[in-house]
């Protein structure tokens, strides 16, 4: 009987325990699927890290246009946010949608209005065969009437702040500005470059403009960089252009290669621009999707290199001011293979106006970066799948404050991802960093360390921080906390010791290092002379003794011969007697 | 009863020999540490008159030491991993360091020499050098002094260095390797009674040497390897078959 009630109390709480560890386990599972967070650290060596973003909503063609028939495809190209609406570029049904805050259908731009010339399409385009049919009516649909036109396969768009919308409309050739209901203020077309040929076709896919109004392009089949054209419709100059180095072994055996050997050689040509985004101050950010063999080999890896970075930041002549501080150039993740198959394909940045940090997506993985403005890499988020916050084949994001938004070509789906606490955490004391207010930096990358503490990002501007309050005392003066600038100095060492950043390091060293010698200055040079002082008095001292030894031993040695003298000539005396 | 007594008396009688035969290499043991230690201390001779003290160290029967040789080089592998592991923060490099393995770090630092002396042994034969193999081994040891020096000499240095500093660390270091090849390759003409010619030659033809003897010891080690692993793989294969 006693054995039967033990065995099921031992069974009992065995259950119990099972049930409770369950409950445990199950509510300690991320709630979406953007799982598996990750972070590099100091090393470049991945880690577990808090998850960075959550999706807050996936938006399906269902879910923005209501009465969709259920065979409806939606091919989302390309996203932009401005001044509170979404605008979303499909380039299926040849559509722009704009969607508010609350992701509700506030406009459907399908068919223009107003006044667009005719023009002959090239056949060299994309989308050459289709555009043959309506060539000679310049896109016109059938049915509708004269000044009614359709959008075909539009790639880019882009709204500026007076809420005019720029579309590229690439499959009919041309650039076409209009407002919300579709009514056309400006069309772009019949661009013709001076270097690339007369009969070479002029298909946009991405566009930016600046506050002059000034539009720049990427083209198809144009690898010279960005197209500038101006407000008035014409081609300005080509800027920007990716410089190509050839390796110092290829560039030898060229000079030695004969013609037909020359003509087998891979040929170094410059790749094209795969997105172009603006940030207020007017620097453009362009990023390259299709790496080749050369550039993969020099980016593989935890890799600085600028020659074949596929992010660049240019100003307005066309030199690439990016920062690139953090252990490899942006290029979304640090390490991987060095084979083209895996190779980062960035299709699509976005910049956040008001801190500077910027967002870049990698087909390849389907991740999505932040970098902060100094090159730093702060969070990683997203992946390869069709599960809720994955991607298949993601094609362009859009930042807007806290929460970003991407668009899935193959998924057909736009997700919303709203940053976590650790996100707002990172960016907040990022933000203190590069505003310089560094005393409160210190406490928020103290709190972003609790949650992660293999951000060395972290411990790097804690260092700086600290190096910073250092130089802004002198002498014995102390800060608020009763700190003087050495204290400061020796922290900064612990912090850059922790993320090993050396040279920096060195630079705090040198710093309490003079300090100290300064201190001990006169006890050190003073001791030195002290020694040496000592050494001569010691040295004189034994000759001394010496020569007083010696003079006593001859003194006692003419005496003796004296005395011995002496005693032979009493001696001698006496036997004389 | 009988039989376990007279048991225990025959082993307390071997651990009584053996006691013994301890006891009389105990002070001979002593007196070899004794003289090898006072004979190590010739090297601070040979280090300012190279010429002489190799000459020296090679015919003269009291400052010739083997044993002392082997002391030297334990003693550069000793301080290699202690140079290792113990330099300041700037100089030193945290990832190698916390995936330190002590015996194939030891065994890197001593293998280069004794690979040298192997294949400089071999090609002096051939090009009627004088030296033994003992000889060459015994002055290559010798010859790594400098280098053990200047490392120990970084130790304390680098703890008090900044990084644009750095210039004198790596100063102090090439001294030490420059001093060290370079006697090593006058120990090497010295015991073989070469020309200096004849000497560059030998060495260039010893590194192709070393070079050699590490492939086909790596060949070896591999195809050993192979062949026990298909006797392994039989043998997992039989077990597999015999149990199923």
């Amino acid at each position: 009987m006693k054995q039967k009630f033990t065995k099921s109390l031992i069974v009992m709480v065995l259950a119990f325990v099972v049930a409770f560890g369950s409950v445990l386990s199950a509510s300690a599972l991320p709630i979406n699927n953007v799982n598996n967070a990750y972070f590099y650290n100091v090393d470049g060596i991945d880690a577990a890290a808090p998850i960075s973003f959550t999706v807050e909503k996936q938006l399906s063609v269902t879910d923005i246009v209501a009465k969709a028939a259920s065979n409806t495809v939606f091919v989302p190209e390309d996203l932009f946010y401005r001044n509170g609406y979404l605008y979303i570029l499909d380039s299926r049904s040849s559509a722009v949608y704009v969607l508010d805050e609350q992701y509700q259908l506030v406009s459907t731009i399908r068919l223009l209005t107003g006044d667009i010339p005719a023009l002959e399409l090239s056949d060299a385009s994309q989308g050459g065969a289709e555009g043959e049919e309506e060539g000679e009516e310049g896109g016109l649909l059938g049915g509708t009437s004269k000044n009614q036109y359709a959008l075909q396969s539009p790639q880019g768009i882009f709204v500026t702040e007076d809420g005019t919308i720029y579309i590229a409309d690439t499959g009919n050739q041309r650039i076409v500005a209009c407002d919300i209901n579709g009514k056309v203020s400006k069309v772009i077309q019949g661009i013709k470059f001076p270097i690339v040929g007369e009969d070479f076709a002029f298909c946009p896919t991405r566009l930016v403009v600046d506050s002059v109004n000034d539009i720049q392009v990427i083209c198809q089949g144009i690898n010279r960089g960005v197209i500038q054209i101006t407000s008035e419709g014409k081609f300005n100059a080509f800027f920007g252009t990716p410089n190509v180095i050839p390796s110092l072994g290829d560039r030898i055996w060229r000079n030695f290669a004969t013609e037909k050997q020359l003509a087998q050689m891979i040929t170094y040509t410059p790749t094209e621009y795969s997105s172009i985004t603006i940030d207020d101050r007017g620097f453009i950010y362009t990023t390259i999707a299709m790496l080749d063999e050369d550039s993969v080999k020099g980016l593989a890896g935890k890799s600085t290199a600028t020659n074949h970075a596929p992010v660049r930041k240019l100003s307005a002549d066309g030199t690439d001011m990016l920062r690139r501080n953090g252990l490899a150039s942006p290029m979304g993740d640090i390490v991987w293979p060095q084979i083209l198959d895996y190779a980062p394909k960035i299709v699509d940045i976005a910049v956040d106006n008001e801190s500077g940090r910027y967002v870049i997506l990698d087909q390849t993985t389907g991740r999505f970066s932040t970098y902060d403005t100094t090159g730093n890499l702060l969070y990683i988020c997203g992946g390869t799948g069709s599960s809720v916050g994955t991607f298949k084949r993601a094609n362009a994001l859009e930042i807007n404050g806290d929460l970003v938004y991407v668009a899935d070509k193959e998924n057909n789906t736009i997700t919303v991802f709203k940053a976590t606490a650790y996100t707002l955490a990172v960016n907040a004391a990022a933000e203190a960093t590069s505003s310089g207010h560094w005393n409160e930096s210190l406490k928020l990358w103290q709190n972003v360390l609790s949650y992660n503490s293999n951000m060395y990002i972290a411990n790097m501007c804690m260092g700086e921080a600290e190096m910073q309050l250092a130089l802004d005392l002198i002498g014995d003066q102390t800060d608020a906390d009763g700190l003087t600038s050495w204290d400061h100095y020796e922290r900064a060492m612990f912090y850059y010791n922790r993320c090993n950043e050396k040279e920096n390091y060195s630079t705090a060293y040198m710093a309490i290092r003079t300090h100290e010698l300064e201190k001990y200055f006169g006890l050190i040079f003073g001791s030195i002379g002290v020694l040496v002082v000592g050494y001569f008095v010691l040295k004189f001292v034994r000759n001394y003794k010496k020569r007083k030894k010696e003079k006593a031993e001859k003194l006692a040695a003419a005496l003796a011969r004296q005395e011995a003298a002496a005693k032979k000539y009493h001696q001698m005396k006496g036997d004389e007697e | 009863m009988e039989k376990t007594a007279k048991k225990s008396i025959n082993l307390s009688k071997i651990l009584a020999d053996l006691w013994s035969a301890v006891k009389g290499f105990l002070p001979k043991l002593w007196t070899g540490i004794k003289t090898t230690v006072k004979r190590m201390g010739y090297v601070f001779y040979i280090l300012v008159h190279p010429f002489d003290g190799f000459y020296d160290l090679k015919n003269d029967p009291k400052r010739r030491s083997v044993a002392g040789g082997v002391a030297w080089l334990v003693i550069y592998a000793l301080v290699d991993l202690v140079r290792f592991q113990n330099l300041g923060y700037l100089f030193s490099d945290r990832g190698a360091q916390l995936a330190l393995n002590v015996p194939v770090r030891l065994m890197t630092a001593v293998l280069p020499f004794i690979l040298w002396a192997v294949a400089n042994w071999c090609f002096s034969s051939l090009m009627d050098g004088d030296g033994k193999l003992s000889d060459v081994f015994m002055a290559t040891a010798y010859a790594t002094v400098p280098i053990t020096i200047c490392n120990l000499i970084q130790i304390p240095l680098s703890h008090f260095l900044s990084s644009s500093e750095g210039s004198i660390f790596t100063f102090i270091g090439s001294i030490g390797m420059i001093w060290g090849y370079l006697y090593i390759f006058l120990s090497m003409i010295i015991v073989h009674q070469y020309s200096v010619g004849k000497g560059l030659g030998t060495a260039v033809l010893t590194i192709i040497g070393m070079a050699i003897i590490a492939f086909v010891a790596i060949l070896i080690f591999f195809l050993v390897q192979q062949v026990s692993g298909f006797f392994v793989e039989i043998g997992t294969e039989i077990i597999f078959r015999l149990s199923e």
